[in-house]
This record gives structure tokens, sequence and C-alpha cells, in this order.
């Protein structure tokens, strides 16, 4: 099982952010704090919708034929995922 | 069950759903054809006497789809810019369904039939009817009426996932399109047909 990455605090419920890196060949370490990348914020399911989104060249059709659902479902995930979105791109630009 | 209704919505692809709806919508002109009824409102119909010609149901039952389509895609326009017309006809052709059944009523001309010995007593008797001629009536009315809500139940799941509208503002502009439909039935089929001679 692949472990989820957490992106929001257990104990006060605010983002968290990246305090240390390290490397798996020569174990090196870095320290500091990096913010997560807004795609982190979104579930497994939504980030697999965005990359499913990305490779069918924004065809809803194509991938409510994938899918298998219906085109407004497709559409109402995509409307539901910029809703999402749109505050997390306004804070970061 | 819930579940169920709007997952006939949300797994169908529009050109199978199209194709489902077609065939309900044929289904339910064969049944009226067949029964002697004539389709006169989104819930409403009237048991004839037979000789009905075969198109008059269908272009009955086509002119309300297509009335009650618009209507509810113009309320689904004012909840999500990008609703679609094909979404909406889909849901009213596969939605309709239950509501044919009623046809069945008319087996042998039982619904007109007691239709008509009401309305003689009505008349020939005043207000006061016996119970014996009213239980039908009642019985058809309590059955119909089942059915008009669970066709306004599978009406309203799929202007739900058509206009992907929530809260108060989804379930009024529903009502609101479902009795601009009905209210506008009203007026555009007696229209209609004084303009278009089909019987």
């Amino acid at each position: 099982m692949k472990p989820k990455l957490p992106v929001i605090c257990p104990s006060c419920q605010h983002a968290l952010s990246v305090s240390q890196l390290s490397c798996e060949v020569c174990k090196t370490q870095v320290s500091g704090n990096f913010p997560l990348p807004e795609m982190l914020s979104l579930s497994a399911e939504e980030q697999h919708f965005v990359l499913q989104f990305l490779v069918n060249s924004g065809s809803l059709k194509e991938m409510a034929k994938q899918m298998g659902k219906s085109y407004p479902t497709v559409r109402n995930k995509l409307d539901d995922l910029i809703t999402k979105v749109k505050p997390l791109l306004d804070a970061y630009e | 069950m819930n579940r169920k209704i709007y997952t006939l919505f949300e797994n169908l692809s529009t050109r199978n759903q199209l194709f489902i709806g077609c065939l309900i919508t044929l289904f339910g002109w064969l049944m009226a054809y067949l029964l002697d009824i004539r389709y006169v409102g989104t819930f409403k119909v009237a048991p004839l006497q037979s000789g009905t010609p075969f198109y008059v149901p269908l272009v009955d039952n086509l002119l309300i789809v297509l009335w009650t389509s618009v209507s509810l895609f113009l309320m689904g326009l004012f909840i999500n810019k990008r609703t679609r017309l094909i979404d909406m006809l889909n849901v009213v052709l596969i939605s309709r369904a239950p509501f044919y059944l009623v046809c069945l009523f008319n087996i042998n001309g039982f619904m007109f039939k007691q239709s008509d010995l009401m309305l003689k007593q009505l008349t020939a008797e005043g207000p006061a009817l016996e119970t014996f001629s009213i239980w039908p009536i009642l019985l058809m009315s309590a059955v119909q009426l089942l059915l008009a809500v669970i066709t306004f139940w599978l009406l309203f799941a799929g202007f739900h996932t058509a206009s992907n509208g929530r809260g108060a503002k989804l379930i009024i502009l529903f009502v609101v399109g479902i009795v601009i439909g009905m209210i506008g039935l009203g007026f555009f089929l007696p229209w209609f047909y004084s303009h278009v001679t089909l019987l």
C-alpha cells in the first residue's frame, strides 16, 4: 500500500509544509521550510482526474467514455474541482 | 434507491441515455395508442373512445417532452451556464417511463367508462356520488399520483445531475421549471391544436 502524504496538520487542521528532504542514495538531508505544491492539496482521486484531463487534451467527452460516466457527471466533477482549486491559485498568485 | 436513480443519469453515456429515452417514448406512444389514451399535460392523461389516429399520442407526447425539456433547460441555465439541452431532453425522455404505466388503467376502456360514469352521475344526480362508483376513480387517482411522484423524483435526480445545482436554488428552480412547463403546456397544447389539424 502506498502511504498517503498528509497535507493537513492532524492537530490544528492547518496546511503542513515540508521541513526536511532526503536523498535515497547518498542519504544527504536538506532542511528548510518549503510549501507543498498546490496539486498536493487535492485528493489522490482528484489528482488522477486532473492527469486524465491533461492526457485527454481536455476532452470531457473522451473522459466520460473512459470513466464510464455521463458527460454532465464529468463536467460537474471538473466544476467542483475548479471551485476547489481557484482559491489555491489566488493564494499562489 | 435514491442512489440507483442517480446512477441512471450519472453512469450512462449521452448516446445511451438518448437511445433508452427514445425506446421509452416509443413504449409510451404504443401504450397510449393501443389503450386509447391522450397525454394532455406533464402529469395528465385523458382516456378516449377508440379511433384515435396512431400519430396523435406521439405528437402529444413529443410536444410535452420538448416543452418540459426546454423549460427545465432554461432553469438549468440559471444554475450553470454549461447546462446542455440534450441532457435535459434525455432526463425528460427517461423520467416519463413510470408515468406511461397510467395507460394500463384504460385496458378495455376501463378508465374511460369510469370517468364517463362519474360525469353522468354528477350531471344527472348532482354532486352526491354513490360509494361504489367512486372507489375505482379514487384508486386510479392514487396510483396515478404515485407514478407522477416517481416521475417527479426521476426528473429531479436528472435535473440535479445535468445542472450540478445545490441547495435551495436547485429545488426552487426545478419546481419553477416544472410549474412553468405545466402552465405553459396548458396554453401551448390548445394553441398548437387550434393551428394544426391532426384529428
